[in-house]
């Protein structure tokens, strides 16, 4: 059996076959003689001092299979950003175009004549109204007597 | 106070004490086993190859031998009439020999004798299927 997969892992007492290849570099004097030794590193294979012994197979057994791809899938695309591009913040007095109104002269109502009141002597005095008698002075009080003929 | 001091002594005598032991035991965890073979000796006089990739031209000059050291154990690999592009393969055994999994993180050159040039500038091995 030869490996090149890494970490190569041994058990106790285990042997493996490997295979190696050296290979002269570029930059190398030609037909040149190379004398070395070769080494194998390794290390204790320290297993997880604390595995998980019952680890969750399925950590979220109901994810939400049909989540909201666009919770507001219609936002307002175009808000108006100036509700009234018109509106002069400052307006020239002087430029005021509104028009007055005038109204026509046929329209306009013609004002009441003053009333000429007259004078207290020219008030004739209210006649005496017949078939009564003068009533006395009672004071501010009035007496008033009814009776009954037959 | 001073028990605070003794608990610190006492933490790093006992770091020293792990990290030297997990020292040794890491210097002994594998051993090449059986004997290595290389794929072009000086002596089978196969023609020289080189890889798809590889953008040099066998020269059919090269040859690579192998023994195993028995003073240290490592492999000892001698290139006679190397040029740019040569390669060869080394197929050997290697076995763990501890009672604890072990892993494989590298092959390397070491020193070695060197002779003519520097090889750690000019030759490059590596694990291969």
């Amino acid at each position: 059996m030869f490996t090149a997969s890494y970490p190569i892992t041994l058990s106790a007492g285990q042997k493996i076959n490997v295979r190696l290849v050296t290979r002269v570099l570029n930059g190398a004097d030609q037909l040149q003689t190379y004398k070395f030794e070769i080494v194998i590193r390794a290390e204790q294979d320290i297993p997880d001092p604390d595995p998980d012994p019952n680890p969750d197979p399925d950590p979220d057994p109901d994810p939400d299979p049909d989540p909201d791809p666009d919770p507001d899938p219609d936002p307002d695309p175009d808000p108006d950003p100036d509700p009234d591009p018109d509106l002069d913040p400052n307006p020239d007095p002087d430029t005021e175009e509104e028009e007055l109104f005038v109204p026509e002269e046929e329209d306009v109502a013609t004002p009441i004549e003053k009333l000429e009141l007259p004078e207290d002597e020219d008030v004739a005095a209210p006649a005496n109204r017949g078939g009564g008698r003068e009533l006395p002075d009672t004071g501010g009080c009035v007496k008033i007597s009814v009776g009954i003929s037959h | 106070m001073r028990k605070e001091k003794i608990v610190f002594v006492f933490i790093v005598l006992l770091f020293l004490i792990v990290s030297s032991v997990y020292a040794v035991s890491a210097k002994n965890l594998i051993n090449w086993a059986d004997t290595p073979s290389s794929s072009d000796t000086s002596l089978s006089q196969s023609p020289d190859s080189v890889d798809i990739g590889n953008p040099n031209t066998a020269m059919n000059a090269g040859s690579t031998d192998v023994v195993l050291k028995p003073e240290n154990g490592n492999i000892e690999v001698v290139i006679l009439n190397g040029y740019t592009g040569y390669q060869s393969y080394i197929e050997a055994s290697i076995v763990n020999i501890t009672n604890m999994a072990v892993r494989i993180t590298d092959a390397e050159i070491v020193a070695g004798s060197v002779a003519p040039v520097n090889s750690f500038d000019f030759i490059e091995i590596a694990f291969v299927d």
